[in-house]
């Protein structure tokens, strides 16, 4: 028997089929909202579905069911699940690297040509923050009299952020994936300060080309700043700062939409899954490199 | 009969409200081959975090090709109307790429 092992990859990106293919087949990879389903896969009576789980259609119709426009909103209450990616960074405008930034860049260059194979992700290394704010597949605010939570499909994790007036760490004990944070309100926005953060983690993937990732030290700090304009929508902001990295600072600014219809399921990186893929895709890449 | 496998890896990228379009995996590393076929589901996992199916292609020959297809994130493939019931083992497939996108399609159940 003869074995060979072929590499095909289609990327499956969203878009619309032509009407005629559509006849008499279904069809899955596309984004069309009149091709989609109209009804939500939730588990059952009273269980909502999931942030990634609502196309266009679906969540169209659940801003009308929930009233989201005009609903009247507290700006200091930011309890939700809201967005089902996160807000991408910046990357038009990524700060100059400082020389050892420079380094440290090129050093998550991947090994091979078609793949960013030194991302963590790929092993099912924590994401870490600031690459959460990024990429969370959908987030929940729950307040709470001494800290917001903030809770992650990505990973089914959460972060402290601790509003009861303690300060954050001059000198962390332990450097964490998510780090330490702290919450303040000014006026009707939530600043979020975080540090102590692991530098094993990178800040993001690079989007530009998906070759490299954005390292950080262990001197990098975050400034966040969220504030609801209204009941559905959510401003936000993330300022990173890494003086050994970067030249300056680096800002995104974005925004995410209330998902009223959906509640937190979960998404975990399976390592034994990762092995599979790795095995299957990149270490075929490696061989035919 | 000779065997060829071949890996086929399925990453299915929703537009979402935010505009931002984004896959666990990068696809960078996923090749530029295009073709339509159509197959017979082998096996089809409807998991976290990736969809997973196999499917055997026949070619004029009658050699069997088994091709292993790693899809979208099960959420992503929910909002677009698949179910852990959208595929059955013995159901006929036919998948159609074009350029970078995927089209999977479904003919009705049959058994081989």
């Amino acid at each position: 028997m003869r074995n060979r092992i072929i590499v095909a990859i289609l990327a499956l990106v969203s878009l619309a089929l032509s009407p005629a293919i559509l006849a008499q087949e279904r069809g899955f990879g596309r984004p069309t909202t009149e091709t989609q389903p109209d009804k939500e896969l939730t588990p059952g009576p009273g269980w909502k579905t999931c942030p990634r789980c609502t196309n266009n259609k679906q969540l169209a119709a659940a801003y009308k069911t929930y009233n989201v426009d005009g609903h009247p909103f507290d700006p200091h209450d930011l309890s939700g699940v809201w967005g089902n990616n996160g807000i991408e960074l910046d990357v038009k405008n990524v700060p100059p690297f400082t020389p050892l930034g420079e380094q440290m860049f090129e050093a998550t260059r991947s090994e091979i040509p078609t793949t960013n194979s030194k991302d963590g992700m790929l092993i099912c290394d924590p994401l870490g923050y600031p690459r959460l704010f990024a990429y969370n597949y959908g987030f929940q605010f729950v307040m709470l009299p001494d800290r917001v939570l903030q809770f992650f499909e990505w990973g089914h994790t959460w972060r402290d952020i601790w509003t009861d007036g303690r300060k954050l760490p001059d000198d962390p004990p332990q450097p964490r994936w998510l780090g330490y944070a702290v919450g303040r309100w000014e006026g009707d926005t939530l600043v979020v300060e975080g540090y102590g953060y692991d530098d094993r983690s990178w800040i993001s993937e690079d989007r530009r080309n998906r070759i490299r990732g954005f390292p950080h030290t262990d001197q990098m700090r975050t400034i966040e700043r969220y504030r609801r304009t209204s009941y559905g929508t959510l401003e936000a902001e993330v300022t990173i700062t890494d003086p050994k990295i970067f030249t300056r600072s680096w800002t995104t600014k974005g925004k995410v939409e209330l998902r009223p219809n959906a509640e937190l399921w979960e998404y975990f990186c399976v390592p034994s899954e990762s092995d599979d893929y790795n095995k299957r895709l990149i270490d075929a890449a490696r061989q035919s490199k | 009969m000779r065997l060829r496998r071949a890996l086929l890896a399925l990453v299915a990228v929703f537009p979402m409200l935010s505009g931002v379009v984004l896959a666990h995996h990068s696809r960078a590393h996923y090749g530029t081959e295009e073709s339509t076929t159509r197959g017979t589901v082998l096996e089809y996992k409807w998991r976290n975090p990736h969809v997973y199916v196999v499917w055997a292609v026949k070619d004029q020959d009658g050699k069997t090709t088994q091709w292993v297809g790693e899809m979208a994130s099960l959420t992503s493939m929910i909002a677009d109307g698949m179910t852990k019931d959208s595929l059955k083992i013995a159901m006929k497939l036919l998948l159609s790429p074009s350029q970078q996108r995927l089209r999977v399609r479904l003919k009705p159940s049959s058994r081989r």
